[in-house]
């Protein structure tokens, strides 16, 4: 659906240039979800505004549902651009309009029919569930909801492609949830192609079928997810999976670490088939130690469990150590995270 | 008692002079504010879409505009009204009278307008320009979908602050023959020491001002849907 080869976007505009895409290749299959993700800075809004042309790339071609955009003419690209639909962090809706009115707004631009608009729009606040909302302004709505009149004007004129540049950044993590199951939804219901950008590899592990991570203008590592997210290759990849297999220590866990004489307390991380806990209990029999599981949390990538567990270890330190040893040497993460011993 | 009566007669004998200064005003402001507008939305809107980066960039048009609108800014309306007398001979025919004054108090306020409209466009969220861009809006659809309707509010207060100080402008250009509250305050208030009619006049002045004012925030309050 979209092929882009060898894309380079250098800004010219600054007091000296910065290259913001450096020679990016990939292909991005009909139907599927693929997440771009990378730490701020690293090129990814550069390189999804190149897919609709906001900005021109300074070399390399990106062809989308056979049609060479970068090559077309002002009137043609403006006709492609309305298959190329784009939902944005800040929402972007027209303050001036109703939620009916924002919704409207590509089908008038495109010169649909008044009544034909208004059947259209019907069914889009319908799909996305503020048929409620009609003659609400933005003003009035909350993100999630001004994200969801976002997402029903992007469809309006039944695009091929649909591009979100940090679609829920700027939404607390229920209604992140939220929008990225309808954008799970609407990728099936319609077979639409999502591209996905994102700092957040929460959304990646959501929704996303592939995933290329993007360090300062470059693709680092691409695949499907849930190889990249078994095995990442490159340091940057591994500490964005760490963030979501690292989840937030609860609070009555965190004060008894920092208790006195709690012995050693360390996180170990897994993914894939070692669930962790038959490790611990071998550890226990095989080194003389006591392990004591504080907290434990594991989580589903598809069929793949992944999670941590906080463990606090007593017993002689050189068993201890030893114990670590062999966790490590089973494919587990460890950390340290407290040692009184 | 006898300074009551006397003042109220006063009123009533010159009240058919107030209400006649009274209408030539409103005429000469509000045909001015309708020309002038007409002249400072397209410029001002000009202005923003020549400018560089913008949906229309267009350096060379943008500086000569942006020149023209500050030459005239810059000459103070008295000299104005004075050096336009040829260009009101041509297009009126007289550069006395009522429809003579509204020539130079367009040239005055129609440059005031474009800067408004340009302020308020450019206080338009440029996402939301992008957002309309991305859906392959063509720059006419841009102006008139976007950027006129979201500046909507700031234009129309820039528009009452326009009126007002047109109709202190006016007042000036009725002492040079256009007629009107300025005009009747000169001669009755100035020549024949006839504070009276000064005072009636200043009110009427300070209620028009209101008046235009109370209306212009509420009108843009009533399109504010921000
Ligand atoms: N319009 C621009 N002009 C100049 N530099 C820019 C512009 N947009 C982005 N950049 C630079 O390009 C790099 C990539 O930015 P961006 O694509 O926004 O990254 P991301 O979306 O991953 O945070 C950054 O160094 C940024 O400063
Ligand atoms: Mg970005």
């Amino acid at each position: 659906m979209i092929t882009i080869k060898n894309l380079s976007k250098v800004y010219e505009n600054g007091s000296k240039p910065v290259k913001a895409l450096d020679n990016i290749n990939m292909h991005i299959q009909k139907g599927e979800i693929f997440g771009i993700i990378g730490y701020s800075g690293a090129g990814k809004s550069s390189l999804v505004r190149c897919l609709n042309m906001l900005e021109k790339p300074t070399a390399g071609t990106i062809t989308i549902d056979g049609k060479e955009i970068t090559a077309l003419n002002d009137k043609e690209l403006r006709t492609a651009r309305r298959k190329i639909a784009m939902v944005f962090q800040h929402f972007n809706l027209l303050s001036s309009r109703t939620v009916f009115g924002n919704v409207a707004f590509p089908l008038e631009i495109a010169g649909v029919p008044k009544k034909e608009i208004k059947q259209k729009v019907e069914k889009l606040l319908a799909l996305v569930g503020l048929a409620d909302k009609y003659d609400a302004y933005p003003a009035q709505l909350s993100g999630g909801q001004k994200q969801r009149v976002g997402i029903a004007r992007a469809l309006a004129n039944d695009p091929k492609v649909l591009l979100c540049d940090e679609a829920t950044s700027a939404l607390d993590p229920e209604t992140t949830k939220s929008i990225l199951k309808l954008l799970k939804d609407i990728n099936r219901q319609l077979d639409l192609t999502i591209l996905i950008i994102t700092h957040e590899m929460k959304v990646i592990t959501e929704i996303c079928d592939t995933v290329a991570v993007l360090e300062s203008g470059k693709v680092i590592e691409m695949g499907n997810v849930v190889d990249v997210f078994t095995k990442p290759q490159h340091s940057t990849t591994r500490a964005f999976v760490q963030t979501v297999i690292n989840t937030e220590i609860p609070e009555p866990v965190k004060q008894r670490i920092g208790q006195e004489g709690g012995g050693r307390v360390i996180r170990v991380s897994f993914i894939g088939d070692h669930t962790g806990k038959t490790v611990i209990s071998s550890i226990v029999k095989k080194f003389d130690v006591d392990a004591n599981i504080l907290y434990g949390n594991i989580d589903h990538l598809q069929d793949t469990p992944f999670g941590g567990l906080i463990i606090e270890l007593t017993g002689k330190q050189e068993s201890i150590l030893k114990a670590e040893e062999y966790l490590a040497q089973q494919g587990l993460q460890i950390e340290v995270i407290a040692n009184d011993c | 008692m006898t300074a009551d009566i006397s003042l109220i007669n006063h009123l009533i004998e010159i009240s058919p002079e107030l209400w006649k200064a009274t209408y030539q005003t409103l005429v000469m402001v509000g045909a001015t504010m309708f020309f002038s507008t007409i002249i400072g939305v397209p410029l001002g809107v000009l202005l923003v879409v020549t400018e560089k980066g913008s949906i229309m960039e267009n350096p060379k048009v943008c500086s000569i505009l942006g020149s023209l609108v500050n030459i005239f800014r810059s000459v103070p309306f008295i000299i104005l009204l004075i050096a336009l007398f040829p260009l009101t001979r041509l297009i009126v025919g007289t550069t006395v009278g009522t429809a003579a004054a509204t020539v130079p108090l367009v040239v005055g306020a129609a440059p005031f307008v474009a800067r408004i409209v340009e302020s308020s466009l450019k206080e338009v969220d440029k996402g939301v320009v992008e957002a309309a861009i991305s859906m392959g809006a063509r720059p006419w659809q841009i102006i008139t979908k976007v950027l006129l309707p979201e500046a909507l509010p700031g234009i129309i207060l820039g528009l009452t602050i326009t009126t007002v100080t047109v109709i202190s402008y006016s007042a000036m250009a009725g002492v040079v023959g256009g007629g009107g509250l300025g005009d009747l305050a000169y001669r009755y208030g100035f020549q024949r020491f006839d504070e009276i009619t000064t005072y009636a006049v200043v009110v009427i002045l300070v209620i028009m001002v209101q008046l235009v004012q109370s209306f212009g925030s509420w009108l843009s309050k009533a399109v504010n849907k921000k």
